[in-house]
């Protein structure tokens, strides 16, 4: 019995190599991790482009790929088959984890990855609708004829790409999360591309202005979140005809007043995701070439949401950004003409109040007849842990998103995503990307288009969400659609939660793409976007409640005005304009508020610095930090009184009403601080929060103004690994801009790329993203582009349908059939 | 010596084509023909050292300073070299672990009489 004695250690060590082998908490399996065989250094050449090797009788011809100075993939096919298929396997050779981890996050995966804890965020996805808008429009991409074989192509070469690596050679994010790729399917492309409608769709506003319609009245609302504010500077110009008759709609006489309180409320932060661009023509270009401008304004990211590309086939030679895990470029520039998106921020997501027959939720009312809902059944596998199944009722609006209050708790918190929160129950959720669409076309047919009539064309299949594409073409024409197949909607209709029984508040119609707003070539020679109203009131669709105020556009449009031969480099500057419209238009007021009411030295020195403030939100100067601090302590001193605290109960009054109040209406009621027996004005407000912010500014970072209240240090800018995964991103980033400025920087948001073509006969092109093409890393191309982005410096880009005229690190695919 | 040379190199370029784990078994194999539980000792602590060692010494060598670098950040380390120390004290703990493992095997397969010598 004693000789057994020697069985102990060595189970012990089996059971430590066991220990050694398992996934615990966020920590990946350490030995197999840190086995250097095996583990995280088993992928030190995994970003040699030596090892790319194709053989494969899947493509039909050999395929060049140049890899230039900065890795843009140069893709040289003999056909689009072949150019697809070798568009996936390179973009899966570089992003193969971030690929698939987003469309698990789109799906409602993430619990077979990271287990029980992401199921409430599963839930939430799967119940919002984003798997039943990706399989509605991948059955648009399967019925076209012409696309889905690209996309075959596209989801082959990905696979191709994953049945080429061995275990060991999975990227570090697999082993740090210890499970294996699987196939790609056209499916995660659609899913991917609902990713970023739902990113895109904007704000949600109609809870909290429905409860604020409750307790206060709708005129409150009215007046605090205007449709078309106080300033408002459009992107079609005012003036414009719109020479059509529009579609009817039949409008209920009165609006529906929605009971709001049925649960928690749906609010989003005032920062968010915003984009610039502009097209000036070729008569106010030194070159004589029309010019295009886009830096969209997302959340940043490692690995970036774009993916830098170049695709030469006999059918098109397209450069640009793509989306990894989608084919074609998204925007960019061809032979002939060039595009660049901003968001549109088009109200495309509407609630309804559902009446069900009874708690079974197998009937509701609706045109006067109860109809029968449809019921789908969810089962998600959760790693560690038995299936979960979840059902959903579905009306013909859309989704119950909750049937129950809390019901998608997501991570643990009562945040779910761009902090939207737990909605109210029993309501349907109808939203544009939910529906049919096929936006691959959209950019295949840009990919490949000659002229404006094939830019217009290609617009009429990009559904959701709403889109501004401004276009600058080789004969020097300049254009801007607002696309995106919009509801036409009736005045405030889907401003609040709407009546789910009454047809008249249904989605009725679609705009008509030739009743979109548009402009081409006008008079004053430029064009542009940057989030706000397309339209004045006398367009006769509504097409959202919400739109980032002016500010950005009108810098945008100042600069513009000035510039009668504009060079490339002037549009890289403008892009990189760090001006404050809403300070230029504020600051006189504000500091006369303050200039007799300076308590000490360091109140004395502040003003002084604000005094002689240019407006710049330059990163090295503490002006801007001050002036945003007081901005922040002004708004909740006029705020909190009447609606609470932020995002709680109610949303605050954006930027642009603050500065209607401020210039126009300085005695407004709303800066009385109801909870004080004398009236408050502005003045008062202004002077607190001006105290306020010096004090807790030199508790905050010391009496050194100028070196230590620097904006750069305040602001600064974080870029995350797509999964938090710490160690893989890059932080505290000293930049300069803010929101609301066209260097629309933020704290972990930013121009995601920035891009500027001039469309001669030989194209001049720029860009530059917040990261690199790598998605490994341990790659130097991980995040080399990052610092370069900071100093606002951008890089040509080599464009040539000639492989001989780039230079770079080449690469043969595939001997052909 | 030779025995532990023979066993790291059979291990460097044998272990890229096994599972990860079969290291540990190959070396509780040395540790069952070692003669004492020093030897098994010195042979699973060396042989995984020299190993390990040698691979993540190609691996700073050969570009994996930055990718070191993350991982290190990852884990809180902080410094690429204490991930090293860090990975290589594991080495050592398994190594010596799997050898004595062996050993005890040998033991428990040996004659009811007979006991561990030299220790």
């Amino acid at each position: 019995m004693m000789k057994f004695r020697y069985l102990i250690l060595p189970i012990a060590t089996t059971l430590l190599i066991w220990v050694l082998n398992t996934r615990i908490g966020t920590l990946p399996p350490l030995g197999k991790f840190l086995d250097p065989f095996h583990g995280y250094l088993a992928l030190v050449d995994s970003d040699d482009l030596k090892r790319l090797h194709m053989d494969t009788p899947q493509l039909e011809s050999p395929v060049t790929v140049i890899f230039d100075s900065l890795r843009i993939p140069h893709i040289f096919a003999e056909n689009d088959h072949d150019l697809y298929f070798v568009q996936g396997y390179i973009m899966a050779s570089e992003r193969l984890w971030q690929m698939e981890f987003q469309t698990h996050a789109a799906g409602g995966r993430m619990s077979e990855i990271v287990g029980e804890k992401a199921l409430g965020y599963d839930r939430f996805q799967r119940r919002v609708g984003m798997k039943f808008g990706a399989e509605n429009s991948l059955n648009a991409i399967e019925k076209d004829q012409q696309l889905s074989p690209m996309a075959d192509a596209f989801t082959e070469g990905i696979n191709t790409y994953i049945a080429s690596l061995p275990e060991d050679q999975y990227p570090l994010e697999y082993k740090i999360l210890d499970y294996a790729p699987e196939p790609w399917t056209p499916l995660k492309t659609s899913l991917l591309l609902k990713y970023m409608a739902w990113m895109l769709t904007g704000r949600n506003t109609e809870l909290t202005y429905t409860r604020m319609w409750n307790e206060m009245g709708q005129d409150v609302v009215e007046e605090l979140f205007p449709i078309y504010p106080w300033f408002v500077d459009p992107i079609i110009p005012p003036g414009t005809k719109y020479d059509f008759n529009p579609l009817p709609l039949d409008q209920p006489p009165d609006l529906y007043q929605s009971k709001a309180d049925r649960g928690n409320i749906i609010t989003q932060e005032h920062e968010g995701i915003g984009s610039n661009n502009w097209v000036v023509t070729g008569s106010r270009t030194e070159s004589g070439n029309a010019i295009l401008a886009n830096d969209p304004h997302l959340g940043l990211n490692l690995p970036s949401i774009w993916y830098a590309m170049h695709l030469v086939s006999p059918y098109q030679n397209v450069m640009g950004v793509s989306l990894p895990g989608a084919p074609g470029i998204i925007t960019g520039f061809n032979d002939y003409i060039s595009w660049g998106v901003t968001n549109g921020y088009d109200d495309v997501m509407d609630w309804y109040d559902i009446q069900f027959r009874d708690s079974t939720m197998t009937e509701y009312f609706h045109d006067n007849k109860w109809k029968p809902t449809r019921k789908v059944v969810e089962k998600f596998k959760i790693r560690g842990g038995m299936t979960f199944s979840d059902t959903i009722t579905y009306t013909h609006h859309g989704p119950v998103v909750w049937d129950t209050p809390y019901q998608t708790l997501s991570l643990g918190e009562k945040s779910i995503r761009n902090s939207i929160r737990q909605v109210s129950t029993g309501r349907a959720l109808r939203w544009l990307a939910h529906d049919e669409s096929n936006e691959l076309r959209t950019f295949y047919l840009l990919n490949t288009a000659e002229n404006y009539d094939d830019y217009v064309h290609a617009l009429e299949y990009f559904n959701c969400p709403g889109q501004n594409f401004a276009y600058a073409d080789v004969e020097g024409n300049i254009a801007l659609w607002h696309a995106g197949n919009n509801p036409a909607k009736w005045e405030k209709q889907g401003m609040f939660i709407s009546d789910g029984t009454d047809p008249r508040y249904d989605w009725q119609a679609v705009v008509p793409h030739e009743q979109k707003p548009h402009i081409k070539n006008p008079k004053r020679g430029y064009i542009g976007s940057a989030n706000q109203h397309p339209t004045t009131s006398d367009y006769p669709y509504f097409l959202s409640e919400f739109y980032w105020a002016s500010f950005r556009w009108n810098q945008i449009h100042t600069r513009l005005d000035t510039l009668q031969s504009a060079t490339i480099n002037d549009m890289l500057d403008i892009q990189l304009d760090n001006r404050s419209v809403f300070a230029e238009k504020t600051m006189p007021v504000i500091l006369r508020t303050w200039k007799n009411h300076l308590r000490n030295d360091l109140e004395k020195q502040a003003f002084t610095i604000l005094s002689n403030w240019d407006y710049e939100m330059d990163g090295h100067s503490p002006a801007p930090t001050m002036y945003r601090y007081w901005y922040a302590l002004l708004e909740e001193l006029t705020w909190k009184d009447d609606l609470g605290k932020d995002n709680e109960n109610f949303i605050w009054p954006y930027r642009d009403k603050m500065m209607e109040f401020i210039l126009t209406d300085p005695e407004s009621h709303w800066f009385d601080d109801k909870t004080t027996s004398q009236t408050e004005t502005f003045s008062h407000l202004s002077q607190q929060a001006f105290h306020i912010m010096v004090s807790e500014l030199q508790n905050k970072y010391g009496d050194a103004i100028k070196s230590d209240w620097i904006w750069s240090k305040y602001q600064g800018t974080d870029i995350n690994h797509i999964a938090n995964i710490p160690g893989m991103g890059v932080l505290d980033l000293p930049t300069s801009g803010g929101s609301d400025i066209p260097n629309a920087t933020g704290t972990t948001f930013g121009p995601s790329w920035r891009f500027v073509v001039e469309m001669g006969e030989k194209k001049v092109a720029y860009g530059i993203y917040p990261g690199g093409q790598s998605g490994f890393p341990g790659s130097i191309y991980y995040d080399n582009m990052v610092d370069d982005w900071v100093e606002g410096i951008a890089y040509p880009l080599s464009f040539s349908d000639n492989p001989a005229e780039i230079s770079g690190v080449t690469i043969n695919l595939g001997n052909g059939k | 010596m030779k025995r532990i040379l023979l066993i790291s190199l059979i291990c460097f370029f044998g272990l890229p084509f096994t599972p990860w784990w079969m290291f540990w078994i190959i070396l509780g194999v040395g540790g069952y023909f070692a003669n004492t539980y020093r030897d098994a000792i010195r042979i699973g602590i060396t042989a995984a050292t020299l190993t390990w060692g040698i691979k993540l010494g190609i691996g700073v060598f050969t570009g994996g300073s930055i990718l070191m670098q993350r991982v290190a950040d990852m884990m809180g380390l902080g410094s690429s070299l204490l991930l090293i120390l860090v990975t290589l004290v594991l080495a050592v703990i398994m190594g010596g672990l799997s050898a004595v493992s062996g050993h005890q095997l040998k033991m428990l397969f040996l004659s009811p009489n007979s006991s561990p010598k030299n220790m």
